[in-house]
């Protein structure tokens, strides 16, 4: 009876961590609201969408992914977390200097789940293995340019001050699933997303603490 | 016999190695370069540049070595400015348009060699030019020019606690500003310049709301009858600030939307029977994905060829 329990668990443990969603900066944000009600993020994708999913990558094919697109350029309205805050906890006042920048990091991101992982850091993050080739066949992302622009924004914060920049934007999502097929066998399977920014729009707020 | 065939394909890789040579030598000799009219509105303190952003072909030329510059200047219809390139920024970014890669760059203008407190320079449909030491001139085409050159060492009458802007089809529809007197009497606002004349705040449709703390995402739930084409009218109401107060504040796109995303508000107030200007430094209210991906600015194309 121990030894079933000891199994059930690790089959529990295993099925949890190939439904993680490896998290990604969007997958934080305070809201994300899709212009399409029916539209969901990965990460709300329950077992039974997965499975539903999987089927639709049920043709067995020699090697490589086979992958479904669940939703495709599918836009969306977001609120983001704060992007910046600077406190002024003195007693006089101060000129800070704010220097915004937007990061192609951020403005494109991906995440996985299952046994589609991603690997790289910063703008080179990709999908891991030949998967990442085969989602950008099927749906296309557009180019982001991560703004280094000299951006100097003067401002005067009071004592017991603190500003903060809250960034609101648009963006779309796709998202889906894939399998690896090795001589005509499954051998992998995962959920993927892409999340692009397509405009940000910034809000300065200065608030007593 | 084994020589002779030896000869024949050493020379034939030698030949081999001048035609692509010759051929990728032929290609390297033009370049396709695009520049943005995106307009610019900004207040600038001693020490600040303004970043133009240049799409170049390739990401190695001479163009893009800033001591090659021999002279820079703004230019518009009446006026001729000075400045200097204070760096050539490679953004490490190869984007693909119109199924051709080109690489950004940013030409970083200096005006310190002009800079005068207070000086306003109003350059519309200007360019920037620049003169190469083979005596090779190039001009990109800005947009409206407008600059305003100030240490934004103030008075402290007036202060913002919010500031955000309203939309309508991607231009900015209204500002959205919540001052604070920081004084005991009433301060009157006698006229706000954005620094461009495309696009302007109409005082006299402003709309005073009170204890709102949600973010106001459409302007005509506020105002319905705001009519986002068109002039602003000559005479402009004045804007009483009790107290802390917060604006609804309308703009009007003269001919045609404009996408200006980055700009001053400078404030023109009476407090205590003297006029005052109190500077909201030049604000980025949004930023699009790309300067070229969207139908927002004009992309002026440019071609160079050399030997």
């Amino acid at each position: 009876m121990k030894k079933l329990s000891l199994i059930c668990m690790l089959v529990m443990v295993i099925f949890i961590n190939m439904n993680h969603v490896q998290a990604e900066e969007y997958t934080n944000y305070q809201e994300i609201l899709f212009e399409d009600d029916s539209v969901i993020l990965l990460k709300s994708y329950s077992s039974k969408d997965f499975k539903t999913y999987y089927k639709k990558t049920k043709r067995s094919k020699m090697f490589g992914w086979r992958i479904y697109v669940v939703h495709k350029n599918e836009p969306l309205d977001f609120i983001a977390e704060t992007k910046i805050k600077i406190y002024n906890s003195g007693t006089t006042a101060i000129t800070h200097n704010i220097e915004l920048e937007s990061e192609e990091t951020y403005k494109k991101q991906i995440s996985a789940s299952g046994e589609i992982k991603v690997k790289g850091s910063g703008s080179k993050k990709k999908f891991k293995g030949s998967v990442d080739s085969s989602i950008k066949a099927s749906v296309t992302t557009t180019s982001t340019k991560s703004s280094s622009e000299s951006y100097d924004f003067n401002i005067k914060v009071d004592p017991r001050t603190y500003v903060s920049i809250v960034i609101r934007g648009t963006g779309e999502i796709n998202n889906g699933v894939g399998s690896y097929y090795f001589f005509w066998i499954r051998t992998k399977k995962g959920g993927w997303e892409t999340f692009t920014v397509m405009t940000e729009y910034y809000e300065i707020i200065k608030e007593r603490f | 016999m084994r020589r002779t065939f030896t000869v024949i394909i050493v020379g034939f890789l030698l030949l081999s190695a001048i035609v692509i040579y010759v051929f990728t030598d032929q290609v390297d000799q033009t370049l396709q370069m695009l520049s943005i009219k995106k307009d610019y509105a900004r207040v600038l303190t001693e020490d600040e540049v303004v970043d133009i952003p240049i799409y170049i072909s390739s990401n190695e030329s001479f163009l893009t070595t800033q001591s090659n510059i021999i002279d820079a200047q703004i230019i518009s219809d009446a006026d001729e400015v000075n400045i200097d390139i204070a760096l050539i920024i490679d953004q490490n970014q190869k984007i693909t348009f119109e199924d051709k890669a080109y690489y950004l760059f940013h030409y970083r203008l200096d005006f310190s060699s002009i800079y005068t407190k207070n000086l306003k320079l109003n350059m519309p449909n200007a360019y920037l030019k620049l003169v190469y030491n083979n005596d090779d001139e190039f001009q990109f085409g800005l947009g409206h020019m407008q600059l305003l050159f100030h240490d934004l060492d103030q008075a402290t009458h007036l202060d913002f606690n919010r500031l955000y802007a309203t939309y309508y089809q991607g231009a900015i529809s209204g500002i959205v500003l919540d001052l604070e007197n920081k004084t005991s009497q009433t301060i009157e606002i006698q006229s706000i310049d954005n620094l461009n004349q495309q696009m302007n705040i109409n005082l006299s449709k402003n709309k005073v709301v009170y204890d709102l703390n949600e973010h106001i995402d459409d302007l005509h739930m506020y105002l319905p009858n705001h009519q986002i084409i068109g002039q602003v009218d000559g005479h402009q109401e004045s804007l009483m600030v009790y107290q802390d107060t917060q604006f609804i504040l309308p703009i009007n796109h003269h001919q045609t939307l404009s996408y200006l995303n980055r700009f001053p508000l400078i404030i023109n107030y009476k407090y205590n029977q003297v006029m005052y200007t109190y500077i909201i430094d030049d604000y980025k209210y949004f930023e699009p994905i790309s300067d070229l991906y969207n139908d927002y600015y004009e992309v002026e194309y440019h071609q160079y060829q050399y030997s």
